[in-house]
């Protein structure tokens, strides 16, 4: 077990839409160099929770704590500074851009210095650049200046991915919003295998799922909402899918009903 | 693509060599259709591929063209522009009535017209960006009151006799034959690519258009790059007003009616997408001169008018439905 201290750590975050009571309560903590899987059925509050986290959401209660000191994410932008980085599934990829311009997408590099309104690309810094970052997460993209439009679905997380970890900033904790959705068996490989070898890398990992039989591949914690309120979070390797599913749907199977 | 360690999940491999089909035809497309078309009007008429005609045919292209390359920028941002005929008309008219009615020096009354049709098209942008009206009706709105609003100053009058420098980018014509209008369209044209391809400016309204949700997520400004489409529309349309006092050295309130069509035309026949996030800012410039070069035959062939409109028609539609087709094939 991994017993050092929380990269990230949020504590009692409450957080409701109108009437609707999003999340209640819940503490929710990332350990260094963990694969950590959030899991609950539609409307459990994973994407709200993890919106808070990276600053799209703030939390009506609640705190976060990053390296044990208190910090307030307003903006995505506050999030990446702490080194915290989204893969979202629809928001991640310009469908037209080829990978260079995705992996690059928003943080070009250009010949001028600072910020500009406008200032000149530097294309051939930013193709030796994604060929690096593609090496980096191990994903092979015969041609980068294909639109991404025209990639596999492996290869857009692939692309994705490259994007985040493409920062000057590093990053440490790595949020994927079920990025093996709609994916083919081979596809899915694929992906898993970018989730280990980012591991290797020492990132953290968040990976948001549906799907039990990929998390359990990767995971070494695991954490179930259920309406809005955290059920367990566990180390993956002393749960039963079964008991997993019992947490999701409400129908406690075992004795871990305890609320930790 | 033809790599054999790819696996395709959810596309049939001879799909894809449609797709790849498709993605040269939008590149180059509009060329082999210029040549074509230009074959057989040569056929038509022999006297059409000479020296003399192409120039002619370009330099009567340019105003449309220049309107076209700024309606370029909106529409890789995904928006439309349909003010430009009326802004265009608004701008021309200040810029003669400022030299005729208040004795302007004719450099400042050009920078001032050109300065208002900027500054048009940057309103029209921040009613879009700020406001969130949609693109469609702040621009058709502008298409009826700025229209109005000439005809409310200009009335029926006809602005005349203007100074070299007024009718300089539409009328002269270097060695006595070359014309400056052609000139300044490839200037603009270059610059315009430029930056539309090179630049961070350019990147980034491509952005917007491809993906608003992901490029604001990326940390770009949608309000500031949708708004500054918009500005490079109106800037174009401040230079074409300056081109057609030149060439028709007279201005009235009817004037550049019918821009907002054949713009979007050239745009979309020319490879850019509708949907937003491709551009092509040459194929704009091809697209404009295939609507100059249906007219032209048409005209050489002595068929109606009518059929003019028709072809333009199907043409637009056909442009469209192509990409839309490409677009529905591989949803994954
Ligand atoms: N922006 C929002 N406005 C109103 N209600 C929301 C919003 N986002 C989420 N909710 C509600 O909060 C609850 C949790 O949603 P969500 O976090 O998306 O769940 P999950 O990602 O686990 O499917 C749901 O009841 C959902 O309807
Ligand atoms: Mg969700």
């Amino acid at each position: 077990m991994n017993h050092a201290k929380p990269i990230i750590s949020m504590q009692g975050i409450t957080k409701h839409f109108g009437g609707v009571t999003a999340l209640e309560k819940v503490d929710f903590d990332v350990l260094p160099n963990e694969v950590h899987a959030l899991l609950g059925d539609n409307g459990a509050g994973k994407s709200t929770l993890i919106k808070i986290l990276c600053g799209v959401h703030q939390a009506d209660k609640g705190k976060i704590l990053v390296d044990g000191s208190p910090v307030s994410i307003t903006s995505p932008k506050e999030a990446r500074k702490v080194g915290i980085e989204v893969i979202y599934q629809d928001l991640a990829l310009v469908d037209e851009f080829n990978v260079i311009a995705n992996v690059y997408l928003g943080k070009e590099l250009t010949t001028s210095f600072g910020e500009h309104t406008t200032s000149i690309l530097d294309e051939r810094r930013m193709r030796e650049g994604t060929k690096s970052v593609l090496e980096k997460v191990k994903m092979f993209i015969p041609d980068i200046r294909q639109r991404v439009y025209y990639l596999s679905g492996g290869q857009r997380q692939g692309v994705a991915i490259g994007r985040a970890v493409n920062s000057t900033q590093k990053i440490r904790v790595l949020i994927m919003d079920e990025p093996t959705a709609a994916l083919g068996v081979e596809e899915k490989e694929k992906v898993l295998n970018l989730i280990r070898t980012l591991k290797e890398q020492k990132v953290a990992i968040v990976v948001i799922s549906h799907n039990l039989e990929d998390v359990f591949q990767v995971a070494d914690r695991v954490t179930v909402l259920r309406n809005g309120r955290k059920v367990v979070t566990v180390p993956a390797s002393e749960v039963s899918r079964q008991d997993v599913v019992g947490y999701i749907v409400g129908v406690e199977t075992g004795e871990l009903s305890g609320k930790r | 693509m033809g790599n054999s360690n790819r696996s395709h999940t959810d596309t049939a491999t001879g799909s894809v060599n449609v797709t790849r089909v498709l993605q040269y035809w939008r590149r180059g497309g509009i060329y082999i259709s210029l040549l074509l078309v230009a074959i057989g009007l040569s056929f038509l008429s022999p006297r059409f591929l000479t020296r003399l005609n192409l120039v002619e045919l370009l330099n009567y292209t340019a105003i449309i063209a220049v309107v076209a390359l700024g309606q370029t920028f909106v529409i890789a941002g995904k928006g439309i522009d349909l003010s430009v005929g009326s802004v265009v008309a608004l701008s021309s008219c200040v810029m003669a009535w400022l030299f005729i009615d208040y004795a302007v020096p004719s450099v400042l009354a050009v920078l001032l017209g050109i300065g208002l049709a900027t500054a048009i098209g940057t309103l029209h942008g921040y009613l879009i960006a700020q406001l969130g009206i949609p693109d469609l009706v702040v621009t058709l709105a502008g298409l009826e009151a700025w229209r109005g609003l000439v005809y409310l100053i200009f009335e029926e009058r006809v602005l005349m006799r203007f100074d070299p420098f007024m009718r300089f980018l539409g009328n002269y014509r270097f060695g006595g034959w070359f014309p400056a209008a052609i000139l300044g369209l490839f200037i603009i044209l270059a610059i315009y690519t430029f930056t539309l391809n090179r630049t961070t400016l350019g990147r980034y309204i491509l952005a917007i258009g491809g993906n608003r949700r992901a490029a604001e997520y990326a940390g770009i400004n949608f309000f500031k790059y949708k708004i500054l489409s918009y500005t490079l529309s109106g800037l174009s349309c401040g230079i074409a007003s300056w081109m057609l006092i030149g060439r028709l050295n007279a201005v009235q309130s009817s004037l550049a009616v019918g821009y907002e069509l054949h713009s979007i035309a050239a745009v979309v026949i020319g490879g850019t997408s509708l949907f937003g996030g491709i551009a092509l800012m040459p194929g704009t410039v091809g697209g404009a001169l295939m609507i100059s070069l249906i007219r032209n035959g048409l005209i050489l062939g002595g068929i109606s008018f009518y059929w003019y409109m028709i072809i333009l028609g199907i043409l637009l539609v056909a442009s469209v439905a192509l990409p839309a087709w490409e677009r529905r094939k591989e949803t994954r």
